[in-house]
């Protein structure tokens, strides 16, 4: 029997052919959702130090969706984390570059092939080209490592972290000028890097090197002021001199700049910080208001506005401001996670594990969590107040 | 305005009324299920899809196919390759999702709702959706601007990246473009219902909302969008005698009034927009949009047949933007063609550009001029108007491949309209 197809055959032929196609993308669509369900829960148990739970997950993840290069490296991370390549108390992330830490290697290659496994899905991504060169670091392929780093850098200059690992290499490696370059780098893209146990250690450490670094990064700063009068290098050089207590320069500089662009919350937040040094405890409450109404992620802003209420209270605000300053310090998003269609898994993607922590603005979380489980006592709230104390006593 | 009387399909309708409403309900409720982001937008589309193969294979009769079915189908086929072709295909996928689901819409639409009531019901629908979004968005700016005042914020314009109009999306640039998308709906309905003098004044309401909360959006890209609409669709709407150019003045001049005296109490701020680049902040703007441009369009250097694939800008522009650039998240270049671009290459650009070109000569070529204007020229004439009016709003941002509800829309006119030229030649 011959089938005559005419013109009025169209209409549901081509219906139908959507049709199929919405079903089966619909289908995939579905496996998707049970791979990103799947990858949340991988999360929340690497956070709880759940690793078996977590390792299951992932990999159920990746059953899925063998193609989706971020389940692939977030297995990698799993075993990073598990090798030891992590920061367990916020501030031995130099342990890890100044070789006092003992690793799983075997897990560490398994970690590196996963990882070039992901780099082969999806190409030129920087953070799996960073996180190669900390394990291959840490494997003692020192120009496999840099030859990562430096990808990675290539890709995306702008990345603070990564002028931070590479910088910390260097300077294990001896090759001081240049560590210290790198480090000038992340200190003009991020002042805030001054107030982080990252800073902290390395003026311990290596006093010279750290006064180099301030000094190249805030002589950049002022030359591209006096080039094209940048708000934005204004508002950083501004930080540069709250560190050094020229507080009546870092006052003008930063008001200039706010008043011009009032969007930028780190302008705001470093205001916040002067006048706390200052001592005007209101405009420093304003400005620290202004910092997280513009930027509700800047766990410092929190944390000091925190301690205003714990001075002056109320108290319950003081507590509320302490919780979201550690729930913003605790859950820190890495700007290569920061991405579009956003992607579930861990947001502190990078290697070692917690280094944002370590170079984000110190927020004294021990003082904090002392803090919250006596305003806990006070208000008669035993069980968080033990929690907290528990936490404190890490 | 009389509605134009089709000869072919009417008698044949009659026949299965249940089955033509069940269709209209559907795709109603399709629309309203993508416009809020619901999930059973999927669902339903099949359901609807199922009526429609039904509804056509118990009655085959020829249909004229026009230049926009096939732009129709050669979108579909670009994408199906983008996504073949793209550097990540996880990421493209879900663009590949979108592109399925419109094309189903499109062909539901298209050979399903083809009576003039079914299309005036969907046009009431969309009307009420666009009233309550819009005063959704309305209510959030004034909560907002209070909120802005508390924390001794004085410039509104500068702040305006955490203003957010919308429970759907929060990226209030994003999201408003989608009231240029429902204001032909509620004008249309007010040339329909010209002869109810009371009640075609609450679509011109309607419509007076939708504009009041895309000007409250304070961009200047949406800004330049609606005077374009009103320019194009004034003088589309007089060179086709729908109106005489008199009463559109009058009508234009009295909306402009009615709004300026509803915008008071943000005169400052919707002043500050107007004003394009007044501030440091919208100078900074500018400059950013720039080099985004820039940026972007080096990237389609390195891909310019196929692109890096539908929804990989972000990742990939990475590696293109300034290293001073600030930080954060984009999802597009805020250019629709330099979008197309760098992600469905020069290929995806032809298949883009063919289906507006043959949207634009299809409905132009079947409007008439002729004294006794009828309804249908009317509704070709308002989608040309708010079609460009979104190109032109496009041209600093991606809207239209980035607000799913917007390209709902979007899609929903090309099938009307190919519909109607459609049914005219089948006619005639």
């Amino acid at each position: 029997m011959r089938v005559r197809i005419c013109r009025g055959h169209l209409p549901p032929l081509l219906t139908f052919i959507g049709l199929i196609g919405l079903g089966g993308v619909e289908i995939k669509e579905r496996h998707n959702l049970t791979a990103i369900a799947s990858c949340r829960l991988f999360a929340s148990s690497v956070n709880r130090g759940a690793y078996w739970q977590a390792k299951e997950e992932i990999e159920r993840s990746i059953n899925l969706c063998p193609n989706n290069s971020q389940y692939v490296a977030q297995k990698a991370l799993l075993l990073a984390i598990t090798a030891g390549i992590t920061c367990k108390g916020y501030d031995d992330c130099a342990a890890i570059v100044l070789g006092r830490n003992k690793y799983d290697l075997g897990k560490i290659e398994n970690a590196i092939q996963l990882y070039q496994q992901a780099l082969e899905l999806k190409a030129d991504d920087d953070g799996y080209h960073h996180n190669l060169g900390w394990l291959y670091y840490v494997a003692g392929s020192r120009e496999e490592a840099f030859k990562h780093l430096r990808k990675a850098i290539s890709i995306d200059s702008g990345n603070v972290i990564y002028h931070i690992s590479i910088g910390l290499m260097l300077e294990k490696n001896d090759d001081r000028p240049e560590a210290v370059a790198e480090y000038a780098n992340a200190l003009r893209l991020s002042p805030s890097l001054l107030n982080s146990r990252f800073f902290h250690d390395l003026t311990q450490r290596w006093p010279d090197g750290a006064r180099s670094a301030f000094a190249a990064a805030a002589n950049r700063l002022e030359n591209e002021i006096q080039a094209d009068g940048s708000l934005f290098a204004k508002a950083r050089l501004g930080k540069f001199y709250i560190y050094e207590k020229k507080y009546d320069k870092a006052r003008m500089m930063i008001e200039e700049c706010v008043t011009q662009l009032p969007s930028l919350p780190y302008a705001w937040l470093h205001l916040g910080e002067l006048y706390g040094m200052i001592g005007d405890e209101e405009k420093m409450k304003k400005y620290y208001e202004r910092a997280t109404y513009i930027n509700p992620g800047t766990s410092l802003a929190w944390a000091r506005l925190g301690d205003f209420y714990y001075k002056k209270g109320p108290r319950g605000e003081a507590i509320l401001q302490y919780n979201i300053a550690i729930a913003t310090w605790l859950n820190q998003v890495s700007e290569h996670a920061f991405t579009y269609p956003p992607v579930p898994g861990l947001s502190d993607d990078l290697l070692p594990h917690h280094l944002l922590t370590y170079c984000s603005p110190d927020i004294g979380i021990f003082e904090i969590y002392w803090r919250l489980s006596g305003l806990y006592w006070e208000s008669g709230n035993v069980g968080m107040a033990k929690y907290y104390e528990s936490m404190a006593n890490r | 305005m009389e509605p134009r009387q089709f000869s072919d399909d009417q008698s044949v309708s009659r026949n299965r009324p249940v089955l033509q409403t069940a269709i209209v309900i559907i795709v109603g409720l399709v629309i309203v299920c993508k416009l809020l982001m619901l999930w059973p937008a999927a669902i339903l589309l099949i359901i609807a899809a199922v009526c429609v193969c039904v509804d056509k294979a118990i009655n085959i009769h020829d249909v004229k196919f026009n230049a926009i079915d096939l732009s129709v189908l050669v979108v579909l086929m670009a994408d199906i390759a983008s996504y073949q072709l793209s550097t990540y295909r996880p990421n493209s996928f879900y663009a590949l999702r979108e592109s399925v689901f419109l094309f189903l819409f499109y062909c539901v639409v298209r050979f399903g709702v083809r009576r003039e009531p079914q299309w005036v019901a969907l046009f009431w629908l969309i009307s009420i959706l666009g009233l309550i979004l819009s005063g959704e968005a309305i209510v959030r700016f004034y909560f907002y601007s209070s909120e802005l005042k508390s924390f001794g914020f004085t410039d509104m314009v500068s702040v305006k990246g955490r203003m957010i109009l919308s429970s759907i999306e929060l990226v209030t640039l994003k999201w408003m473009s989608i009231f240029l998308a429902f204001l032909p709906f509620p004008l249309i309905l007010f040339l329909r219902f010209d002869k109810y003098k009371r009640a075609k004044w609450l679509f011109v309401a309607s419509a007076l909302s939708m504009a009041y909360a895309a000007i409250l959006s304070l961009s200047r890209g949406i800004y330049i969008a609606i005077i374009s609409f009103v320019i194009v669709g004034t003088f589309t709407l007089s060179f086709y005698k729908i109106l005489p150019m008199k009463r559109l003045i009058i009508f234009n001049t009295l909306m402009v009034l009615v709004l300026s005296i509803c915008l008071l109490p943000a005169a400052k701020p919707v002043i500050s927009t107007l004003g394009m680049f007044g501030t440091v902040s919208q100078k900074r703007s500018f400059e950013g949009r720039v080099s985004f441009w820039r940026a972007s369009l080096e990237m389609a250097k390195k891909r310019p047949l196929f692109g890096v694939g539908p929804m990989n800008f972000a990742t990939r522009y990475v590696a293109f933007r300034e290293a001073e650039e600030r930080r954060g998240l984009t999802g597009n270049p805020f250019n629709l063609l330099l979008h197309i671009l760098t992600e469905r290459g020069a290929f995806g650009l032809v298949a883009y550009g063919f289906l507006f070109c043959s949207f634009f000569y299809v409905t132009c070529r079947r409007a008439r001029r002729s004294p006794n204007p009828s309804f249908i020229d009317c509704v070709l004439l308002l989608f040309v108007t708010s079609i460009v009016a979104m190109l032109i709003r496009d041209m600093s941002f991606s809207s239209m491949l980035t607000n799913r509800g917007l390209s709902l829309l979007l899609w929903l006119m090309f099938a009307i309209s190919s519909q109607i030229v459609s049914l005219e030649s089948e006619t005639s």
